[in-house]
């Protein structure tokens, strides 16, 4: 008869005890693998993302923090525009395009500023999914239907996650709302001619619309501020309507729009603004664009990469030492428990052990019983409390993602989860070593006298 | 060299127990000492079978204590086996205990929660033999608890907690078996029972015995009857 049955004997004895220190443990072991879990959400969702398919990100001068937190991540308020001749700079026939000293390799533009139930809605062109990357150099890929066409102003791609929860499929339509709140104006409905496969990035919460139609939407053409620019306004507008015309199919009818109507000409660009631009280009080129960027007063652009290794920094590493402080703090608050409930029950053990000692049993041996009933305990507490852990992650698991973007499941591990064996197996012995001396001490003679 | 050894001269003729000049007393809490135990001389021989009677606070308990080690007088020799178990360290005395003494206590002492075998292997994990399945199973059917192996005790009646008891006793082949008052908490019908299984099991396998009652019924069954308040000096008639 081992050791260890002898000790599972004594937990089995103590029934309700047992089961009631076991469900303690679970619980405690539960919250630390949730916050465990958590701390490796929170991580993974910044670092996930801090692989990026652009190295520099260009936007309204502000901040810095509010600007990634928006493109990348699609959260925070809303911030202010660019004007479209600033983004043009990067085109092919821009300044900065057509400049030898630099290279680009993409600019991608983003308007931003509405939204569907909840999710962000992006206006940008079909570049973004045709030769664009995210987490560094994966392309986008479709689980159904295709990328949106330059032509088709209304024609809209939506992520994964997106299409999961409000079951959308390609064909389905949806009409955004302006703002972020969701309780503006409804505009014209896009139709959805794409879903994107899951890429474990924010851009699996969000709704990408033809740049065009975005700037068709009520509300989105940029007012002229005074009369002169009125009249530039004018003259662009005239020009514009001069030179752009609704596009066309290719036997030169009409495009509809979902709702049947015709689709207009472009707006203006004079009128068009964009929020922010995921720019791709080899280092030397970036270094020197966000040098001479910032120098000016319209934008500014940012590294993302280095602005998220701050947010790392200043917001999310203390966020997750906190997470880990609470969890070290339960386990302690715990443990007392554990402690006290195995020490009380000692007071009702003596005679037991006093038989085990008249029977022949060393001290030192029934020290070694105590302390495996003890791990036994904390083992069994600590293997359910995993369980549960997991169990909550995985029923958690939606929630998590809709918020996050980050997929979670069962079978999620933090190497840091390893650290509860060695953890259990100290608090084992740390709660069990008062019980044991206790009973290393029990007088025999005094023990099997009371009854 | 191990403080268990015992001594190789051990002879079929030397007793198997000898209490020499054993003194013992108590602290009391005005800081005095209260002698419980002042035996000069006893002995039991190999196979003998003796039963020592006395009244309550006679000392019986405490004297039954000292012999398997869990007290230590405060002089005096406790030789068993030929060996003096005062000069074992305790582990040693714990060691020696569970290898060469059973116990049958009043109150029968089994394990809570350890089934009637597993009690009886208990005996044979704390001693420094083998557990012994077989064994143990022959003993319990020995005792007639053959159809309760995996009964825990608190589903057992009293009668068949002794019988455990017994057999558990019995698991390490003892020299000795000391037995403090077994029938005290037996009903009247099992008292006889439980009185011949000792007796018998201790006969067939020469293990001496040494049981401790008050019960005279008990006591005239035996050859040798020891009176504690004559043995006892201690004790103040």
């Amino acid at each position: 008869m081992s050791l260890w049955k002898i000790a599972w004997r004594s937990i089995q004895q103590r029934g309700i005890g047992s089961i009631l220190t076991i469900l303690s443990l679970s619980l405690t072991v539960m919250l630390v693998v949730v916050t465990i879990l958590a701390y490796g959400v929170l991580g993974d969702y910044f670092n996930r993302n801090s692989q990026l398919g652009y190295n520099l990100l260009i936007g309204a001068k502000g901040s810095r923090l509010q600007l990634v937190m928006n493109s990348v991540y699609h959260l925070d308020q809303p911030i202010e525009n660019v004007p479209w001749d600033f983004y043009e700079k990067f085109t092919t026939n821009g300044d900065w395009g057509k400049s030898e000293d630099i290279q680009i390799e993409h600019a991608i533009p983003l308007c931003l500023g509405d939204s569907y139930e909840g999710f962000r809605v992006v206006g940008t062109t079909p570049e973004m999914f045709d030769d664009f990357y995210y987490s560094q150099d994966h392309k986008y890929e479709f689980a159904d239907g295709r990328n949106f066409k330059q032509n088709h102003f209304y024609e809209a791609v939506i992520g994964s996650l997106v299409a999961e929860r409000l079951g959308f499929k390609a064909g389905d339509t949806f009409e955004p709302t302006h703002g972020v709140s969701g309780d503006g104006i409804v505009h014209d409905s896009f139709e959805i001619v794409g879903i994107l496969k899951p890429t474990g990035t924010p851009n699996d919460r969000a709704l990408f619309v033809n740049m065009e139609g975005f700037f068709l939407l009520e509300g989105h053409a940029k007012l002229p501020e005074d009369e002169e620019e009125t009249e530039a306004a004018d003259e662009g507008e005239s020009e514009t309507s001069e030179t752009e015309e609704a596009p066309v199919g290719p036997e030169g009818e009409p495009i509809l729009q979902p709702n049947g109507g015709v689709q207009p000409p472009p707006l203006p660009k004079s009128q068009r603004e964009v929020t922010a631009i995921l720019l791709r280009a080899p280092l030397f080129s970036a270094i020197s664009l966000q040098h001479e960027i910032n120098k000016g007063n319209v934008a500014q652009a940012v590294a993302p990469m280095r602005v998220i290794g701050k947010l790392m920094e200043e917001y999310v590493k203390p966020m997750r030492t906190l997470l880990l402080a609470m969890a070290i703090f339960i386990v302690g608050v715990s443990s007392l428990s554990v402690l006290i409930g195995i020490y009380n029950s000692m007071a009702q053990r003596k005679r037991e052990i006093a038989i085990m000692r008249a029977l022949g049993a060393r001290r030192d041996l029934v020290m070694v019983i105590i302390l495996c009933e003890s791990l036994i305990l904390n083992l069994a507490g600590g293997l359910f409390g995993w369980l549960l852990g997991h169990g909550l992650l995985q029923a958690m698991s939606p929630l998590i993602e809709s918020y996050t973007g980050v997929m979670t499941g069962f079978f999620d591990f933090h190497l840091a989860e390893l650290l509860l064996i060695p953890g259990m197996i100290l608090l084992a012995t740390i709660v069990g070593i008062i019980p044991a001396l206790t009973a290393y001490r029990t007088d025999v003679a005094d023990s099997l006298q009371t009854r | 060299m191990s403080d268990v050894e015992t001594s190789s001269a051990s002879s079929a003729e030397s007793p198997i127990l000898t209490l020499e000049d054993i003194q013992m007393s108590y602290q009391q809490p005005n800081g005095n000492r209260l002698p419980v135990l002042e035996i000069e001389q006893f002995q039991l021989n190999p196979s003998e079978q003796c039963v020592l009677i006395g009244e309550s606070g006679s000392g019986k308990t405490t004297l039954l204590n000292l012999i398997s080690g869990i007290r230590l007088p405060d002089s005096g020799v406790v030789r068993i086996r030929n060996l003096d178990i005062t000069r074992l360290s305790e582990a040693g005395r714990d060691r020696f205990r569970a290898d060469h003494i059973g116990v049958v206590f009043q109150t029968f002492n089994l394990m809570p929660g350890f089934t009637g075998l597993e009690n009886v292997l208990l005996a044979m994990r704390f001693a420094s033999g083998r557990v012994n399945h077989k064994l143990a199973e022959e003993l319990m059917d020995r005792v007639g608890m053959s159809h309760r192996l995996h009964h825990v005790p608190e589903k057992m009646s009293v009668g068949e907690q002794q019988r455990v008891a017994v057999a558990r006793a019995l698991a390490n082949h003892p020299s000795l078996i000391i037995a403090d008052e077994p029938t005290a908490n037996v009903d009247r019908k099992n008292q006889q029972a439980v009185v011949d299984l000792i007796r018998n099991t201790c006969e067939e396998r020469s293990i001496a015995l040494l049981m401790v009652t008050h019960a005279e019924e008990v006591a005239k069954q035996f050859d040798r009857v020891d009176s504690l308040e004559t043995l006892n000096g201690a004790v103040k008639v």
